[in-house]
């Protein structure tokens, strides 16, 4: 499909009256006056945009910053040779991986545990400082930001995952067993949190700021 | 009154015509790129076949061991209900409830409505009323249905468990990377207009 560079005047849903169900994408004239307008095909809540939108994006993003914190400083789990061990966090887990030589996997998950989720919130961050200023990128560019925030937020529980793989299988005896740690659940919650702050953002609200700058 | 050829960009709210769309085909925003609407070929047979071969793979691919590892004499293994309650016991329940509804329940749901749906479109039985309802829960689902990255995690733990300790595979792997694809193709042949279109239609 081709994309061309501009729509020459651009006409959105919103402009006509309409409102497009965000589950099944039906299209209906919007009831400026009914709060409670259900979708006509399938009955879920019908708005024009996200309700409270940029406001809970704002909330739900600080608080994944927040939660990052703990996410990276608690031990996410402890290798334990004849009952000791040293406890390891992500970014000490991947320093071991890299200093047993293991640098293609320790790249991916230095890059799906560390930097996804800390590109996530900083580009949320960005993203919602670009409402209340006007910044470089178009809207497309920011657009297309979204998507990618949207899209890598999930990968982000790999490291979860392999933690829940290795405890149930490495436990042999006395030898050698792993164990996972308050990390784990932290780490877990600030996934989910981003996640949620992702999708309250509204898209639509950056086109329609950007036709607002374009005007004045 | 409306057309059913307009649609509305759900990323940036641009108005679209579209006509004649044919199966396999999908169509871009002309503004910002987002895939507007995508149909897909043959697919109510084939979401049926894919997500009963899911269902089938269901159990073995939660149930049976993954992989094991063998150490000093010594030998254990683990399948992803042994992952979920060795994290349960090990006291981090919420990291076990987690990957319960990621990995088990998100993907066991999207299968049955997939399959339930789907055949009634076959028989066109789209008017009962319990149909719409349900094919909402494939919609919730499909945010928190995460196979693909568990999957990613058992490479890694294989590529960081293989200096450490012999490895072993059984079935259980086939069955998971079976079911893992299963939600993928599911994803790719289910068309979800086509179903709300119908279902509405049926009414």
């Amino acid at each position: 499909m081709t994309e061309s560079k501009d729509v020459i005047n651009p006409i959105t849903a919103k402009e006509k009256g309409l409102a497009q169900c965000h589950l099944c994408d039906y299209l209906v004239p919007y009831e400026e006056q009914n709060p409670h307008q259900k979708c006509p095909r399938c009955g879920s809540h019908i708005e024009q945009r996200k309700k409270d939108s940029l406001r809970r994006c704002w909330a739900w993003t600080i608080t994944s910053l927040i939660a990052f914190l703990p996410a990276n400083f608690y031990p996410i789990m402890t290798i334990l040779y004849f009952g000791k061990g040293q406890p390891d966090t992500i970014l000490s887990g991947i320093f071991t991986l890299l200093k047993f030589g293991m640098y293609p996997i320790a790249f991916v998950v230095f890059f799906a545990s560390f930097v996804v989720p800390l590109a996530k919130i900083m580009g949320l961050f960005y993203l919602l400082y670009s409402f209340e200023r006007r910044t470089e990128l178009t809207a497309k560019q920011k657009t297309k930001m979204y998507r990618y925030i949207e899209f890598f937020g999930r990968w982000s529980m790999l490291d979860v995952f392999v933690v829940a793989l290795l405890v149930a299988l490495v436990e042999l005896g006395s030898i050698v067993e792993i164990v996972a740690g308050p990390g784990a659940t932290a780490f877990g919650i600030m996934v989910i949190i981003t996640m949620i702050a992702a999708h309250y953002l509204d898209p639509r609200l950056l086109w329609d700021k950007e036709k607002i700058d374009d005007s004045k | 009154m409306l057309n059913k050829t307009t649609f509305a960009c759900n990323e940036c709210d641009l108005l679209i015509e579209i006509h004649d769309i044919k199966e396999g085909e999908e169509a871009t925003c002309p503004r910002c790129g987002h895939h507007v609407l995508q149909r897909k070929h043959d697919s109510v047979k084939r979401s049926i076949a894919i997500s009963s071969a899911g269902l089938v793979l269901f159990f073995p691919a939660i149930y049976l061991p993954i992989m094991a590892i063998q150490a000093a004499g010594m030998k254990s293994s683990a399948s992803l209900i042994q992952a979920i309650s060795s994290l349960w016991q090990s006291d981090l329940v919420f990291v076990a409830l987690s990957i319960l509804v990621f990995c088990v329940i998100a993907p066991f749901i999207k299968l049955i409505v997939a399959l339930t749906v789907n055949v009634s479109l076959l028989q066109n039985r789209t008017h009962l009323g319990w149909l719409k309802p349900l094919f909402k829960w494939y919609h919730k689902m499909d945010t928190w249905e995460m196979l693909e990255v568990f999957m990613l995690g058992i490479l890694i733990s294989i590529i960081k468990l293989k200096d450490m300790a012999e490895l072993s595979f059984d079935t259980g792997i086939i069955c998971f990377i079976f079911f893992m694809l299963s939600q993928l193709f599911l994803k790719l042949s289910l068309d979800k207009q086509l179903i709300w279109q119908r279902l509405h239609d049926g009414k």
